[in-house]
């Protein structure tokens, strides 16, 4: 399956690096999913429930403001908190 | 008269030696946090370097008006200062607050960070915008939150003009550099993209009010950035200024040693002679 580089990050500390194959976040606008091959993209994140698919498994989290970025097929999410839920 | 100086010298030996004890002590104790610190200031770098490309893709934009850009009309400024908790680091403290009272006139609000800053700030009668911040060691991301809200909205109010962070950038180990930086208005300038503007570069919301979503997080992540590298470096310089401290009570000690033995043994000179003197009679 097609993946894409992604990078969580928090001012504490780098929570994720890898591939992964899709990821929802909330914006300040709504929910916004993130394919492979997606266009140079920029939005704030609002406070919600962020879904990371990687490896094949749906891994949901708690996320609270910040920024979302796709650069170049690479996405950041810059967050102020991120915590999986599934306690990973 | 050999003897009471040898007693002198003694007990300076001995209290030298027990400053001696407390300042190595401090080294191991600032080595081991200088450790924590580092590590704590290097996981905040990626956040710092991803959070100022995203900057820099939105200033790219040459249209973009935002009050963030554009010096506020009031003359007054907001200086924020970072400095350590405790004395006994060298100039650490000194070097900020020298950089700081450059800035600091009759119209300036200061926010303080750290014990220091706090006391000497209060102690001045200065202006402060909060109080609170005593441990730099203990200040959150939260912490961070709260104040770049609180600064983004008198800033955006047009209580100050310009927000100034006064801080120490953590070069190496052995350098430690105070600076001062202006947070508010934000200088396009500074972020120029080493690319050119990627035009396909989709935003939502537009520009500006994207900026005014993101600035809270930026300026939040650029003070926690701040505070994690001054612990950083308060830890580095108090472990360096007791490292000299060591190495200048062991060579006290050595010089003391040797005055102790000279007067030693000058007394034993002293009492031969003065019983061949009394055999000779």
């Amino acid at each position: 399956m097609a993946s894409f580089h992604l990078k969580i990050v928090t001012p504490e500390s780098l929570v994720y690096e890898g591939e992964a194959e899709r990821i929802v976040v909330r914006t300040v606008q709504g929910d916004v999913c993130i394919l492979p091959r997606h266009i140079d993209y920029l939005s704030a994140l609002g406070d919600g429930e962020a879904r990371v698919t990687y490896d094949g498994h749906v891994h949901k989290a708690h996320c609270v403001g910040g920024m979302l970025h796709v650069a170049g097929g690479k996405v950041e999410v810059l967050s102020t908190k991120f915590e999986w839920m599934d306690g990973e | 008269m050999a003897g009471a100086s040898m007693k002198d010298i003694k007990l300076r030996i001995r209290s030298v030696e027990s400053t001696k004890q407390i300042t190595s002590a401090m080294q191991l104790v600032a080595g081991s946090k200088l450790r924590r610190a580092r590590q704590r200031m290097e996981d905040t770098r990626p956040y710092m370097n991803a959070a100022r490309e995203v900057i820099a893709d939105i200033a790219a934009h040459k249209d973009v008006i935002s009050p963030f850009f554009r010096k506020q009309e009031s003359a007054a400024r907001c200086v924020v200062v970072i400095a350590g908790d405790r004395g006994l680091a060298g100039h650490y403290n000194a070097a900020v607050f020298n950089l700081a009272d450059g800035l600091i006139g009759d119209d300036t609000q200061v926010l303080p960070i750290g014990k220091k800053a706090v006391d000497r700030y209060a102690r001045r009668g200065a202006k402060l915008v909060s109080d609170v911040y005593l441990k730099v060691e203990r200040v959150s991301s939260y912490d961070c939150r709260n104040m770049a809200e609180r600064l983004i909205e008198c800033f955006l109010h047009g209580d100050y003009g310009e927000v100034t962070l006064v801080a120490t950038t953590f070069e190496s180990a052995m350098t430690q550099t105070a600076f001062t930086t202006t947070l508010l208005p934000v200088t396009p300038a500074e972020f120029e993209p080493s690319e050119k503007p990627r035009t396909q570069l989709l935003m939502e919301p537009g520009p500006a009010a994207l900026l005014n979503a993101v600035m809270p997080d930026y300026l939040a992540g650029v003070l926690y950035g701040a505070a994690c590298d001054a612990v950083a470096c308060e830890m580095a310089a108090r472990r360096n200024a007791m490292d000299s401290a060591t190495k200048n009570a062991e060579q006290m000690i050595s010089d003391l040693s040797l005055s102790y033995n000279r007067a030693r043994q000058g007394s034993i000179t002293q009492e031969i002679t003065e019983i061949v003197a009394g055999a000779e009679q």
